[in-house]
């Protein structure tokens, strides 16, 4: 099994000193103090620290976090993309971190790990999920989709984002899903693998491509005080089909539905886009959503079964598989599947 | 022959779960060892609620599978649309299991030789049945190609039933350990 092995942290603090040295142009003799494991998923770990240096315009005071990978994680995540993603979104108005530092190759700080800005605010999907207080999880739902709405608006063409196929893009995601799939399996699934086709057989066409946060849901947003202060974790960020976004936030497994039903979600997303969501895709990348998840479940239980990871929450993720493929033949089956019959 | 009877593994793993429940885990105080504990007992809840269906529904999704695959095969060989090749791969397969069994076995924690065979026809009916929708889809657009892929559908959607029922997700049912007719 893989043990975590953590550095001392004054030594992880002059690594990261020099780091900031080496990513901020501005920065001189940047200070780190106040260095603190948290809980960064299952899939990362995270230290909150905080950040000072002198800049000409004066001295700058950052709270910071640093996103570090570690082996056996649902996916091999590309810090680079994400930090592109990031520092794309730095300065516009959507609440995303602003991207401070890139450590690519973890050359510096001993593993892949970007540096972000930290925000204020509780991640907790339990506690959202299960309020004391149910109108302030709804509220935070409807925020949510406010929220969504203006990423998806993002102009992401001029924003350094575009490659030449991005009319691809929702394909592209979906072999992508399907390769790595593929590539983590243990065994053969063939009605998983026959699903794969069924999504390519039925792809839809977009009304328009987005930045696509790629995995938001409960959990993966900051709140305080009944409000967003920050969408997290960006390792899955892609352009594609902003549908797929809202599919995710309902994912029967932390779907907010109680809160807010997908329909009036989805209205509220409308007047905050100024652009209708077609039903019948919304419809589509809930199958695909299923997919997908089924697709990080059988990678995490693999990780799990070849001692990548000693992550017990792994060990078990290839019984989440049935359940999401039984959805996806139920939506299927009852041959319509639009947003009347998936949102239950 | 008291020992094979009484206390059953789902029993033990029953009982271990909530000794660790009530005893161990309040004394774990560090949240991410907390957090272990608590996948861990969860784990133990499904097994102790499931860690005996496997071989019911290994033998039901074996026949199921190579029933189908048996139909798609005379079907598409009747509309002398391809040649008949899928299951000679899968017997191909089968004439290997018993050499491949001894690996099987210790590596997959089945102790069991007969549901260690089963679980090895099971793969190799699973490779098969991807191989044969693989060619199935490289058909022109024709009837036979549509009847054959609904038939696949349907298969797919029986097995991940018995999937659901193997999870627990699910309670058995007599129905799901029969072939379903076609719809």
């Amino acid at each position: 099994m893989i043990a975590a092995t953590l550095p001392d942290p004054s030594a992880m603090e002059r690594r990261i000193e020099l780091l900031l040295q080496r990513e901020q142009e501005l920065a001189q003799a940047p200070r780190v103090s106040e260095l603190r494991r948290v809980f960064g998923g299952n899939a990362r770990q995270a230290w909150a620290f905080e950040a000072e240096w002198d800049e000409p315009s004066g001295l700058r005071h950052l709270p910071c976090i640093l996103l570090s990978q570690v082996p056996g994680g649902h996916v091999a995540s590309d810090v680079t993309a994400e930090y592109g993603v990031l520092a794309a979104l730095t300065g516009h108005a959507i609440r995303a971190p602003s991207a401070i530092a890139l450590d690519a190759c973890g050359d510096v700080t001993g593993a892949p790990a970007i540096i972000l800005e930290r925000f204020n605010g509780s991640a907790d999907a339990v506690a959202f999920l299960k309020p004391k207080n149910p109108a302030v999880s709804q509220q935070l739902t409807l925020e949510l989709a406010d929220v969504t709405a203006d990423l998806h608006q993002f102009d992401w063409r001029n924003s350094g984002l575009a490659t030449h196929s991005d009319t691809d893009a929702p394909l592209r995601q979906i072999e992508l899903w399907e390769q790595r799939y593929f590539d983590g399996r243990l065994h053969p699934q063939p009605p998983l693998t026959h699903l794969f086709h069924w999504l390519k057989d039925h792809l839809p066409e977009p009304a328009q491509l987005s930045l696509v946060h790629g995995d938001l849901r409960p959990g993966n947003f900051l709140y305080e005080e009944g409000r967003i202060t920050a969408l997290l974790d960006w390792e899955m960020a892609h352009i594609g089909d902003p549908a797929e976004d809202l599919a995710w936030i309902y994912r029967s497994l932390w779907s907010p539905e109680k809160f807010v039903p997908l329909e009036v979600f989805a209205r509220r997303y409308e007047a905050r886009a100024g652009a209708p969501v077609d039903r019948e895709r919304l419809a589509y990348y809930r199958i695909f959503s299923e997919v997908k998840f089924a697709t990080l479940s059988i990678i995490a239980s693999a990780s799990f079964a070849s001692a990548k990871t000693a992550n017990f929450r792994y060990a078990d993720r290839a019984a989440k598989v049935p359940g999401s493929l039984a959805n996806c033949f139920a939506w299927i089956a009852a041959g319509r599947w639009n947003a009347r019959d998936v949102a239950a | 022959m008291h020992v094979m009877l009484q206390p059953d593994v789902g029993q033990l793993l029953r009982e271990l779960r909530t000794a660790l429940g009530e005893t161990v885990l309040p004394a774990v105080i560090e949240p991410g060892a907390s957090r272990q504990l608590k996948a861990a007992l969860h784990l133990l809840g499904r097994l102790s609620r499931t860690w005996d269906l496997p071989p019911v529904l290994v033998r039901a999704d074996n026949a199921d599978m190579a029933d189908a695959t048996s139909r798609i095969e005379a079907r598409l060989a009747a509309d002398m649309v391809i040649e008949p090749t899928t299951c000679d791969s899968a017997r191909e397969y089968s004439a290997r299991e018993n050499d491949s069994l001894a690996e099987l076995a210790p590596r997959n924690g089945v102790n069991d030789p007969a549901l260690a065979t089963e679980m090895a026809r099971n793969l190799s009916l699973r490779s098969a049945l991807e191989a044969l929708e693989q060619r199935v889809r490289g058909l022109p657009v024709c009837e036979t190609k549509s009847l054959c892929l609904d038939e696949l559908h349907a298969l797919f959607a029986r097995m991940t039933d018995r999937e659901s029922m193997l999870v627990g997700d699910i309670a058995v049912t007599g129905d799901a350990l029969k072939e379903r007719p076609q719809e």
